[in-house]
């Protein structure tokens, strides 16, 4: 009974901060009195399983380390007066679930993250960490002023709380609580829950995970070309997201037609615009999209024309080609326009080449998917995580896209659903423009063993086989495209101008590039000789004390 | 006598399909890939000059499948109808122009055609001569080049042809003087890998509301004017 009132007089002190910063401005919350949140330790298996066979769970939030859900204040009260729960009590972090002003239900999670003012605050991070119990979790790889800090039993202060006095201290950027987001909150697109190829809400986790990675890349600044019957350049929810480049194969001549309405679908899986309030969201929301038509099985020398709009693809700046089509005969100018796109495009990186595998429910991959490993060959899955019944596999298949019941956009301004590896290859096309975004200099085999080392393991599939990039099915390949494992494992860019530096400095970083452009690429090993001791290990930059670099004054590293 | 010479044709025809049919390979990477010649269906292409041929075939039999191409009505029917075609009376003269080619199943059991043209790459640009060469020896019409890849021509079979399309391809890769030689693909099945039919979609909101050039919307545009009930309204 004591414990019982120590939690309602604890969850009553939360519910006091009812506001959050964000640029400096108060943004109120209210408190959600139906709901609760409650964190519970991952190694505390016991306590999780007790908790979970007395309550209905509203809502699952993924984490690493803590079963984070989401249960009705009715049904946590009645928890509370189980005998169990005086054990229980000690490894659940509670708290809220408020209503923002634009009436979106939120979840405060054991998390919060600060930005520091300058990476030397790190120390004042820790100070305040200690003061306020709370721990720091991680630093962000690709931000890495911001850090992920989680409240424990030792602290008195919820979330919300520890954040807004953690900025109140005026030491930090910016420190802002962990509010987990609905489904739906992520875009505002109004057909986004119907895809759930993005993001699953029936069988959680069966998706590419693409709103927790556009956190980090959206597609800017990356060509994604469907080289496919032509696209409805005129559509709503795609006529943003294309530029200046399109091609017509069959008339050699730009811009691009449209044949059927297979292109246009294409185009919207993999980068149809977000948040626009229309329809739904691409993979990749703010990539380019480049239209290439060929009348695909209904002209004369298709061969040809597809192998044309793989040569101009690359040669027009295209970083990305994907095709939702097969041959039934193989052709050697396919063949040589693929291998040049490889060889020459992204000047010399090589263009990421996606294609699906095929629908004829075969033990193979179709061609010209199967023609050249470094193509990304990609099978479709359903909703529930199997194999779709028509997706193609075998020994050269990489990985899995949602492919059934996928909705897309569709000529003159509709949408419509379609199943096939079709919808699943521009899935894996947008993921790989993501990871673009975030490092442009990646060569085609960088960008294609991130997503296949990074596809999710689907539970229930045998992955038995091991294969250059981790563990192989033959009928999932890798396993399921994932946008976010993929984008926060995407090695940073870190650029080395003509600088001076001073004092000794450990920087992550895969590469680096010395100079003022990209054209000096340090590999691991190589060392800078006579500009200073630089010196790329495996994973980060050592630079010994007092290293000059000439010409410049400022070491700037960007990352 | 007509009919003599008719029975005649039919028999010529026969035996080039026939003729055709031995030759059940193509080169891909240096390597022969097997063909299964597809016995019910027969490819006809039919210049486009030749426009009472063409009509008199398409009024004749069912059309399968329309292959579009600049010089040729490219149709593909099923054997018996094109049986059924070399006994009308107008064979007799449409055959003149007409270039059959055979339908086949690749090993992958998909079914596809070939048309008049051959797809070849040069070793190397001055190898232009030595093609010129083959293609008078042949019969055939260097067609293009390709504009991309300028290393690849495109050739059509004549009706001075004595062979098929797989057969030149497969001689020309054999005479060891060019890159790449194949015969150009006509797909008889799905090339696309989608499988189910089109499901049109629409939001509530969207019913009834049309942009300004007639084209219905699928949900209200933003800043945009639109109409709804015939009336124009404005988006914010």
């Amino acid at each position: 009974m004591m414990i019982l009132i120590i939690i309602l007089c604890s969850t009553n002190a939360i519910a006091q901060t009812d506001y959050y910063y964000y640029k400096g401005n108060k943004i109120p919350l209210s408190l959600n009195e139906n709901k609760v949140c409650l964190s519970i330790s991952k190694d505390r298996q016991n306590t999780i399983k007790r908790i979970l066979a007395n309550v209905k769970v509203l809502k699952k939030i993924e984490d690493d380390d803590f079963d984070i859900i989401v249960v009705l204040q009715s049904e946590f009260e009645r928890l509370t007066t189980l005998e169990s729960w005086k054990e229980d009590t000690k490894s659940v972090i509670l708290s809220h679930c408020y209503i923002t002003t634009d009436e979106t239900e939120v979840y405060a999670t054991p998390y919060l993250n600060i930005r520091l003012q300058k990476e030397q605050d790190i120390d004042l991070l820790t100070l305040y960490a200690k003061q306020y119990g709370i721990k720091i979790v991680k630093q962000d790889p690709l931000m890495p002023l911001w850090y992920i800090l989680a409240v424990n039993q030792d602290c008195d202060m919820n979330t919300v709380e520890c954040a807004n006095r953690i900025w109140e201290s005026g030491k930090f950027a910016a420190s802002v609580p962990d509010l987990s987001f609905d489904d739906m909150t992520c875009s505002n697109d109004p057909m986004f829950n119907q895809q759930w190829g993005l993001q699953n809400s029936i069988n959680t986790g069966i998706d590419i995970s693409a709103s927790d990675a556009w956190n980090y890349a959206t597609g800017n600044h990356v060509k994604i070309a469907i080289l496919d019957t032509g696209v409805d350049m005129t559509h709503i929810d795609l006529t943003s997201n294309i530029g200046n480049l399109s091609y017509d194969a069959e008339t050699k001549t730009s811009p691009s037609v449209v044949y059927r309405y297979h292109g246009t679908k294409c185009a919207g899986i993999a980068a149809a615009v977000k948040d626009n309030s229309i329809h739904i969201a691409g993979v990749a929301p703010d990539a380019e999209i480049v239209p290439i038509s060929v009348n695909i099985g209904n002209s004369t020398n298709n061969a040809l024309k597809l192998a044309d709009g793989i040569t101009w693809a690359y040669q027009h700046g295209v970083d990305i080609i994907s095709n939702s089509w097969h041959s039934s005969g193989s052709h050697t100018a396919i063949d040589e326009a693929i291998q040049n796109a490889f060889l020459y495009g992204r000047q010399g990186k090589g263009c990421i080449i996606v294609f699906s595998s095929g629908n004829g429910s075969s033990n193979y991959v179709s061609y010209p998917a199967n023609s050249n490993d470094t193509i990304l060959a990609v099978g479709a899955i359903d909703n529930t995580g199997a194999r779709a019944n028509f997706s193609n596999y075998g020994t050269t298949l990489d990985l899995v896209a949602p492919g059934v019941d996928i909705l897309s956009t569709y000529p003159v301004n509709l949408t419509a659903y379609d199943s096939g590896t079709s919808m699943a290859c521009p899935h894996v096309a947008g993921v790989a423009a993501l990871i673009l975004e975030l490092n442009p200099e990646l060569t085609v085999t960088q960008v294609n063993s991130i997503i296949n080392s990074h596809a999710k393991k689907l539970s229930g599939v045998n992955f038995n086989v091991t294969m250059p990039d981790g563990s192989w099915n033959n009928e999932y390949g890798y396993g399921l495209v994932d946008a976010y494992s993929s984008v926060i494992n995407t090695p940073s860019l870190v650029y080395i101008q003509n600088d001076t530096i001073t004092g000794t400095n450990v920087i992550s970083a895969d590469y680096i590039y010395v100079g003022n452009d990209v054209t000096d690429r340090m590999e691991h090993g190589d060392v800078i000789l006579g500009q200073g001791d630089i010196t790329l290990k495996a994973g980060y930059i050592e630079i010994k004390n007092s290293t000059t670099v000439p010409l410049g004054t400022i070491l700037t590293i960007e990352n | 006598m007509i009919m003599s010479r008719k029975y005649l044709l039919l028999l010529f025809i026969s035996c080039s399909i026939h003729a055709i049919a031995q030759t059940d390979y193509y080169y891909y990477q240096g390597n022969k890939i097997s063909l299964t010649l597809n016995e019910n269906k027969v490819c006809v292409s039919i210049p486009k000059d030749c426009d009472k041929t063409c009509e008199s075939i398409r009024t004749n039999v069912k059309v399968l499948t329309t292959i579009i191409d600049e010089t040729f009505d490219i149709i593909v029917i099923t054997r018996s109808d094109f049986e059924k075609l070399t006994t009308l009376d107008f064979w007799e003269e449409g055959a003149k122009s007409v270039i059959l080619t055979s339908c086949y199943f690749t090993e992958n059991n998909e079914e596809i055609c070939t048309t008049p043209y051959i797809d070849v790459r040069l070793k190397k640009e001055e190898d232009f001569d030595l093609l010129t060469t083959y293609a008078e020896k042949y019969g055939l019409r260097i067609v293009k080049q390709d504009s991309l890849m300028p290393l690849w021509y495109i050739l059509a079979i004549t009706q001075n042809s004595e062979k098929s399309p797989l057969e030149y391809a497969n001689e020309l890769f054999e005479s060891g003087d060019f890159a790449a030689s194949v015969p150009e693909w006509g797909e008889l099945g799905d090339p696309f890998n989608t499988v189910r039919s089109i499901t049109t979609t629409k939001t509530n909101s969207s019913y009834g509301i049309y942009n300004l050039q007639g084209w219905r919307l699928e949900s209200t545009p933003i800043k945009r004017i639109y109409i709804q009930n015939g009336k124009k309204r404005i988006s914010h």
